[in-house]
């Protein structure tokens, strides 16, 4: 028993110790879910945008989400944020989405996960309309703005005045809105296009069994190694 | 040509100078146990006494695994080259001296080299001298890498690795069943196989803590820690796993001690299990390589 119990506190120093000093829960914030955004988060006009959602270990799994933080003025930052495992599966449509935004005109912030960048449509101080060969109106960022379709994830893509109107109503009664043709989240046509490539991947998908297996059967010759 | 002759040459030269270090080796080993002095500038008989041989001819194979580290760089010269062998040449043999002598006054307190070696002929005594040799060099050796030429940082390293071998040697008594002192006084050979099977493991387990790349002290000192503290938590699980998959009667004795052959046959399986089970506890600390497995760090 004595031993036992020497075992189970050296097993217990050994995770204090570990996270004590563990770079990945130095650097990286636990942010359970979007209610702690608002005090996390500073300063406005500001979206936070989930770019990547992954999740690491064995057994016991650690949940990541990625975030595009685009303010006003500033250049976007791209943090990465550990959550929980509910946060994490809530946020699996989200992809590409803003999670949380803050308006510079009245502070109001909001969680509900709407199409990135609804704080600046509409708004004449960032772009304004112009009409679209389709017949519809199109926002246009001005020139001093022309990074933001890139930092929101929009691509080629520009919202229309339905879009738009349709973002604020959901906006305002606290609903998730992926757009009127489904532009965005993670089946999103836009989101799909922009976010092809992630930084991330999922291990246990990506292996390729038969070239992993390769290296067993490998010969080594002057001709695979090129030159001598 | 005639590069490859210069080569050659100072090739010998640097052999000549290795030699030379083992010319001092000798008479600084005969300051710090002054007890061998005339074992050590007599004619040596390896035929007379076993013991005496394995004993003395320890020191020698460690000295060897300790130079064995050393390298000569001759991009800055050739006299440059031998000084910087020289100074640390001298500073690692003299710290080799006084690790075994320490270890010694800790492991050996209640004997003497004299009534052992000379007048007993005891080989579990020069066993255990031979095992504290290896173990002592090759952890000097770690120290050598991981220093990386810097006397200051080898000292401390060492000074380190001493109080984390001494530790080790004070938890034999809770891993081995068996009565070490009094089975080395009645010169039973399966005690110095335990206890050179754990010490050589622990050794093991020590370097592979202190292998590790010294940028920052306070960081190193947290891996070295961490290391040990997760070779603390494995090695039981091996060596308890190794029992029960193996089936061995952990019983030493139950009710009289073991006949010498007994002790010899369980101290032979005590000393494999702690060797096996710190050999199997480095692939974990050490080997394990996570890769992009955790792709946030």
């Amino acid at each position: 028993m004595n031993r036992l119990s020497l075992f189970t506190l050296l097993v217990l120093v050994y995770l204090g110790l570990s996270k004590s000093f563990s770079p990945s829960e130095r650097s990286t914030p636990y942010l359970v879910n979007e209610q702690v955004f608002s005090s996390f988060f500073l300063g406005a006009p500001l979206s936070v945008i989930l770019t990547d959602r992954l999740q690491t270990g064995f057994m016991i799994k650690t949940y990541f989400l990625e975030l595009r933080l685009v303010q006003g003025f500033k250049l976007p930052e791209t943090i990465l944020v550990r959550t929980s495992k509910g946060f994490w599966e809530k946020n699996k449509t989200n992809l590409g989405m803003s999670l949380f935004r803050r308006d510079e005109k009245d502070g109001s912030s909001s969680v509900v996960a709407q199409p990135p960048g609804a704080i600046f449509l509409g708004d004449p101080s960032y772009g304004n309309w112009e009409l679209a060969p389709s017949g519809e109106r199109e926002w246009h960022f001005y020139n001093a703005y022309k990074y933001f379709p890139d930092y929101l994830g929009w691509g080629d893509y520009r919202p229309t005045e339905t879009f738009t109107r349709e973002l604020k109503l959901h906006l305002t009664n606290a609903e998730t809105y992926y757009g009127d043709q489904n532009q965005f989240g993670t089946t999103g046509t836009v989101t799909s296009k922009v976010f092809k490539a992630r930084e991330y991947k999922m291990i246990d998908t990506d292996v390729d069994f038969k070239s992993h297996m390769k290296k067993f059967f490998k010969l080594k010759t002057s001709s695979s190694e090129g030159a001598p | 040509m005639n590069e490859l002759f210069d080569k050659l040459i100072l090739r010998i030269i640097f052999t000549i100078v290795v030699c030379g270090m083992l010319f001092f080796y000798k008479y600084a080993h005969m300051m710090i146990h002054p007890s061998s002095r005339k074992q050590i500038f007599r004619e040596f008989h390896p035929t007379k006494n076993p013991a005496d041989t394995l004993h003395f001819f320890a020191r020698l194979i460690g000295i060897g695994i300790l130079f064995s580290e050393f390298r000569f760089d001759l991009s800055d010269g050739f006299f440059l080259a031998l000084l910087d062998f020289t100074l640390q040449g001298f500073f690692a043999a003299g710290l080799y001296l006084l690790s075994v002598y320490t270890l010694e006054s800790i492991v050996l307190y209640n004997f003497e080299y004299k009534d052992e070696i000379v007048k007993k002929r005891n080989m579990a005594y020069a066993l255990v001298g031979f095992t504290n040799s290896v173990a002592l060099a090759t952890m000097l050796k770690t120290c050598l890498t991981t220093g990386d030429e810097s006397l200051v940082m080898l000292f401390f390293l060492w000074l380190f690795a001493m109080v984390l071998l001494g530790f080790a040697y004070k938890a034999y008594s809770v891993f081995s069943k068996m009565p070490f002192t009094r089975l080395l006084m009645q010169q039973n050979i399966g005690a110095a196989l335990s206890y050179s099977g754990y010490i050589l493991g622990w050794t093991m387990l020590i370097n592979g803590a202190i292998e590790q790349s010294l940028t920052d002290i306070k960081w190193y000192s947290v891996q070295v820690l961490l290391r040990l503290l997760l070779s603390l938590i494995i090695f039981p699980i091996f060596r308890k796993g190794i029992m029960i998959i193996f089936r061995v009667d952990k019983n030493y004795g139950v009710d009289k001690e073991p006949s010498p052959e007994g002790s010899l046959g369980y101290g032979i399986y005590e000393g494999s299990l702690f060797f096996t089970s710190a050999y199997l506890t480095t692939v974990i600390t050490e080997h394990i390589h996570f890769g992009t497995f955790y792709p946030v760090s």
